[in-house]
């Protein structure tokens, strides 16, 4: 590990699960090789298969007793890092799309630009990652809508790779969306005054389970999230924020 | 005849419906009485078909359709204020789920004499102080 480990004292993985038992144990062993001074703390949202109990004893284990989604299996794991007081939480998703080599750019990425929340992008290296036409262009539909709303480009909204810091952990222990929240907390955290930033990584394709979002439900999403995130427009979940509260 | 059999159908499944949600207990007795106030006028249209002209008459509404929309209007009304209660109800069982979750970790930590035993603090009920301020 490299500098970037001088600034935050105390960091997180928190690997959000949900019937991941063939990915599981080789996305939370690549973590503790690349990063050994972080804990690493797996959310299982009641998965119906072996994911928690194929979870390497080097990892933390929270099993959540019924499904609960990813917006609210993330903000266990916030929760959890804000109990424990750590500087910094690092999201890896527990398919194996996240390369543990890549969350090295995220905390470098938030020093450099002393960021609240890193967001890894996948898009900003042209080229290296493969989506479908319908995919692409959902993606690019709500890279629009956050401009217009943010009046920042982000690249990779819908990415789950990201980095926070203390006042993030806060806010997200406090309050965090529901059902697909990645785009949701991007507008949000840039509302509440945190400096998010995106970063360039490697992301893998998946290597086992389910997506999250199958295609048949493509434009369903988008719409919603489109929705979803013109209504946010009109709240403000973390008021603290801006004052150094969260 | 045929109105009549319709409004005798609405009426008799929404009563149908908050008697056997409520021996089932699928819902509570203030929302079953809801469906049971919203069923039971239903009946008494079926029986007095010319009631809702006399109501309008009564209180001075000149269409009828006016008084249907006021109707509609309370349903669409009654349906949000139950909406919202599920929706604090959800957001309160996420939360409960959560700490369920992070209990059973502590005490599987603890009983086990693991590392993480010692840093074991208590919960914050940041997110059921917002819930409660949301229903108040």
């Amino acid at each position: 590990m490299g500098d970037h480990a001088l600034k935050f004292v105390r960091g997180v993985v928190i690997v959000p699960a949900f019937n991941e038992a063939e990915s599981i144990a080789r996305v939370v062993e690549d973590i503790v090789r690349v990063l050994p001074e972080f804990d690493v703390v797996v959310i299982d949202d009641g998965s119906t298969d072996l994911t928690a109990s194929r979870v390497p004893g080097s990892a933390t284990v929270i099993t959540l007793p019924f499904n609960l989604g990813i917006g609210a299996a993330m903000q266990t794991g916030y929760r959890y890092a804000a109990e424990h007081n750590y500087d910094v939480a690092v999201q890896v998703d527990g398919d194996g799309q996240h390369p543990a080599s890549e969350i090295v750019a995220l905390l470098e990425a938030m020093q450099a630009d002393d960021a609240d929340l890193v967001i890894g992008s996948r898009f900003l290296r042209p080229g290296e990652y493969r989506q479908s036409a319908a995919r692409a262009a959902g993606s690019r539909l709500l890279r629009w809508l956050l401009r217009a709303l943010t009046g920042r480009t982000y690249t990779d909204c819908t990415s789950g790779f990201r980095a926070a810091n203390r006042a993030v952990i806060r806010a997200f222990s406090h309050w965090y969306p529901d059902d697909y929240p990645e785009p949701e907390v991007v507008l949000l955290a840039h509302r509440a005054g945190f400096r998010v930033t995106e970063t360039p990584v490697r992301m893998e394709q998946r290597v086992s389970g389910r997506t999250s979002i199958p295609l048949g439900r493509g434009l369903y999403y988008v719409l919603k999230v489109a929705v979803a995130l013109l209504l946010d427009t009109t709240r403000q979940p973390w008021p603290q924020a801006k004052a150094g509260l969260a | 005849m045929t109105l009549t059999l319709i409004l005798l159908a609405i009426g008799n499944m929404l009563l149908l419906m908050a008697i056997r949600s409520l021996r089932a207990q699928r819902l509570k007795e203030r929302h079953a009485l809801l469906f049971a106030a919203v069923g039971v006028p239903f009946l008494g249209l079926a029986i007095w078909p010319d009631g809702i002209g006399w109501i309008a008459a009564r209180l001075g509404i000149e269409y009828q359709t006016v008084l249907l929309l006021a109707v509609t209007t309370f349903f669409l009304v009654v349906n949000f204020n139950l909406l919202s209660i599920v929706s604090v109800q959800e957001r309160r069982i996420v939360c409960l789920a959560q700490m369920v979750a992070m209990m059973a970790q502590k005490l599987h930590v603890g009983s086990a004499g693991g590392r993480d035993a010692s840093s074991a603090l208590p919960l914050e009920r940041t997110a059921d102080k917002d819930e409660e301020k949301e229903v108040a």
